[in-house]
């Protein structure tokens, strides 16, 4: 029998989360929620974290349109990079949920930072031991996708493997159905 | 009793069969190349099994999906197919193995494009999406399926 890991669950979880922060949880549910985060610490920060990085990337893509050349994921990263804390609670959380599903709506964009963050880490390491390929550096990023807001659902697209030789690519979760996301992957001009 | 067990024998092997030719047989996939656009002219009709996740984070940043081309190919079993998209650059497919699962049929592809290969699982008809940097004042969005009935 399986047992469920040791963690202090959330009161709302993941989905939850982001489902109240596209304003798609229903009434009651909403009420719950806001009355959780009256009072809970740790569900504010979950929030505040979705709303910096929706507004990044909404900043990022507004700033795309205006011009001609997209390059917003430096600024991106550098943003992530900021505020320490910020970058150290997603490690936190990257590394007590690797491989577990990933949430929807805009808690997926919570993804694009995580996800950014295992890709720079993995691309640190990995470069470190391997060096160039045959003159061109080939960055063998670590597999990060498993896109389901069920446990009991297999996603229906799963990322297995990914490799660079350019800017790492930024995965994030689209909502595909009640109960599946699943992985976009989306590259900076090159 | 002798011939029903002939009967179920034939049976077995006309499973089997059906069975490795499945397995075998080449998927077909599609490469559709979308243009999205921040001027609110809606989702084209021809995307129109993608409009819900268009509504939806990350894609809600953008109002107008069209689509540009779209790219028809049977790919063999370990065989690749390429599909040029509308920014001259072109995208690797290669069919690597089918996944009889439970429920569904699973399919395991390489996309490839310049710069990044991935490899995938995906369910038969499930999209895979890549949004592969700005296109004519928009951004260009590439939605590969594939089945393998």
């Amino acid at each position: 029998m399986k047992s469920k890991p040791p963690s202090a669950s959330p009161t709302v979880s993941d989905r939850d989360l982001g489902r109240y922060f596209d304003g798609d949880l229903p009434a009651k549910e909403r009420s719950r929620v806001e009355a959780l985060l009256a009072t809970d610490e740790t569900t504010r920060r979950r929030l505040t974290t979705l709303q910096q990085v929706r507004a990044l990337l909404r900043e990022s893509i507004e700033r795309s349109t205006a011009a001609t050349t997209i390059n917003v994921w430096p600024g991106v990263r550098q943003a992530i990079a900021k505020p320490p804390s910020l970058a150290e609670r997603f490690g936190e959380w990257l590394r007590g949920r690797w491989a577990v599903p990933i949430v929807a709506g805009a808690a997926a964009m919570g993804v694009v930072v995580v996800v950014s963050i295992a890709t720079m880490q993995s691309m640190r390491t990995q470069e470190d031991r391997a060096g160039a390929v045959a003159g061109r550096p080939v960055k063998k990023l670590e597999p990060v996708m498993v896109a389901s807001l069920e446990p009991s659902i297999e996603p229906s697209v799963q990322i297995e493997a990914i490799e660079t030789d350019g800017p790492p690519p930024i995965v994030m979760a689209a909502v595909w159905s009640d109960a599946t996301s699943i992985p976009v992957v989306w590259l900076e001009d090159r | 009793m002798m011939e029903s067990w002939m009967m179920r024998l034939l049976a077995l092997i006309s499973l089997v069969v059906t069975a490795t030719s499945y397995a075998d047989a080449p998927a077909k996939c599609r490469v559709r190349s979308i243009h999205a656009l921040k001027a609110a002219q809606g989702v084209d009709p021809k995307l129109a099994s993608l409009e819900a996740l268009f509504k939806k984070s990350p894609f809600d940043q953008f109002r107008t999906f069209k689509l540009l081309q779209e790219t028809l190919s049977s790919v063999a079993l370990a065989q690749q197919a390429l599909a040029s998209v509308p920014n001259g650059k072109k995208l690797g497919l290669t069919y690597l193995e089918r996944i009889a699962a439970k429920e569904r049929t699973f399919l395991r592809l390489k996309i490839e494009y310049p710069g990044l290969s991935t490899t995938y699982k995906v369910g038969e008809g499930d999209p895979i999406l890549l949004v592969v940097g700005s296109h004519n004042d928009g951004t260009l969005i590439l939605a590969i399926d594939c089945v393998c009935k």
